[in-house]
């Protein structure tokens, strides 16, 4: 009978402090988008599976404020952070739209005709 | 009555349960701009792969042309498109050569000169959202309309004979697959392959290339 209380006793304990080491990830958040830069390009990963480019215009207490990075513009947006997974800085490790477009149809374009050039030649 | 019922029940399930996954599946974060644009307008080049299903002893079944296409879409969701398509193929020839057993000469030649164009209409997805790249799959039916003139060739001992004419219309499924690429916000540059089948084989592979727009 002592033993199956002080085990229960251990066992409580260290429940306890296993959630005491736990942070809820709302509180993480918070606090991380409190100190990013306002401008700072991010990337958020939601609860659902959604990943989204943005870029961090306000955060308060409740909810930061993202403009989406997409190709036709959309309203800023208000997020919960009880709704989001993760949150990253995104470096763009400096491909810019217009150099993303240009090597994009770039590449389609040669690998288009590459594509026609080799069949041609297979099929005469 | 039993069969109502349970169909009843069945539509009345989808609905909840489509209901329920729409209310789920509401974004945090919504990438659908406020006006967004219903039309996806292109005009395309290309190049035809033919494979024709009725070739002769000897000779070839297959050739190779050039394609000039429109095609017009209606943007059902962000992600689905109804679209119809339209293309014109340039001439190809085929050359094939009929074993004849008891002509003289045993072997007749023929230039088999070859038009299609086809019209078509289809169902096509749309990956992502309101980005600058998309692929896409789709497919759908297309109406192969195909002019076939055929210049027989005598030989060594007779003249070549009238040239024969002929128009066919047929109905076959396509399948496509590609991406667009946005230049601007709303101009694209759109690369493709689409296959169409007949109940034999593919017979044809179009590659196209197209410049487009949505509105």
């Amino acid at each position: 009978m002592k033993s199956i209380a002080i085990l229960t006793m251990i066992a409580t304990l260290m429940a306890s402090t296993a959630l005491a080491r736990q942070v809820p990830q709302p509180d993480v958040w918070r606090t991380f988008a409190q100190q990013i830069d306002v401008g700072t390009r991010i990337i958020i990963r939601l609860h659902g599976g959604e990943r989204v480019a943005a870029t961090l215009i306000h955060a308060d207490a409740e909810s930061m404020l993202v403009q989406p990075r997409t190709r036709v513009a959309v309203p800023a947006q208000r997020v919960p952070y009880g709704r989001i997974t993760s949150i990253e800085r995104d470096h763009g490790r400096g491909v810019g739209v217009g150099k993303a477009v240009a090597i994009g149809v770039g590449s389609g374009v040669g690998a288009f005709f590459g594509i026609m050039l080799i069949l041609m030649a297979a099929l005469d | 009555m039993i069969h109502r019922s349970r169909a009843a029940a069945f539509v009345a399930t989808a609905l909840l349960v489509a209901g329920s996954a729409s209310a789920q599946t509401q974004p945090v974060i919504s990438l659908t701009p406020a006006n967004p644009m219903h039309w996806d307008i292109a005009a395309q080049v290309g190049w035809l792969a033919a494979r024709t299903s009725d070739s002769g002893v000897y000779g070839n079944d297959a050739y190779n042309v050039g394609l000039g296409g429109l095609s017009v879409g209606r943007y059902l969701t962000p992600h689905l498109k109804a679209e119809v398509q339209a293309a014109i193929h340039g001439q190809g020839r085929l050359y094939r050569e009929e074993y004849l057993p008891n002509a003289v000469p045993p072997f007749r030649a023929s230039e088999h000169r070859i038009r299609t164009a086809t019209a078509g209409a289809g169902l096509f997805y749309q990956f992502f959202d309101n980005q600058w790249f998309h692929p896409y799959l789709g497919g759908g039916v297309e109406m192969l309309r195909e002019e076939e003139r055929v210049l027989t060739i005598g030989g060594r001992l007779g003249p070549s004979a009238p040239t024969a004419t002929g128009v066919s219309y047929a109905g076959r499924p396509f399948v496509a697959t590609g991406f667009k690429l946005y230049v601007t916000e709303r101009a694209f540059v759109r690369a493709g392959v689409q296959g169409s089948f007949s109940s034999r084989d593919t017979t044809h592979v179009a590659w196209t290339l197209a410049v487009g727009a949505d509105l």
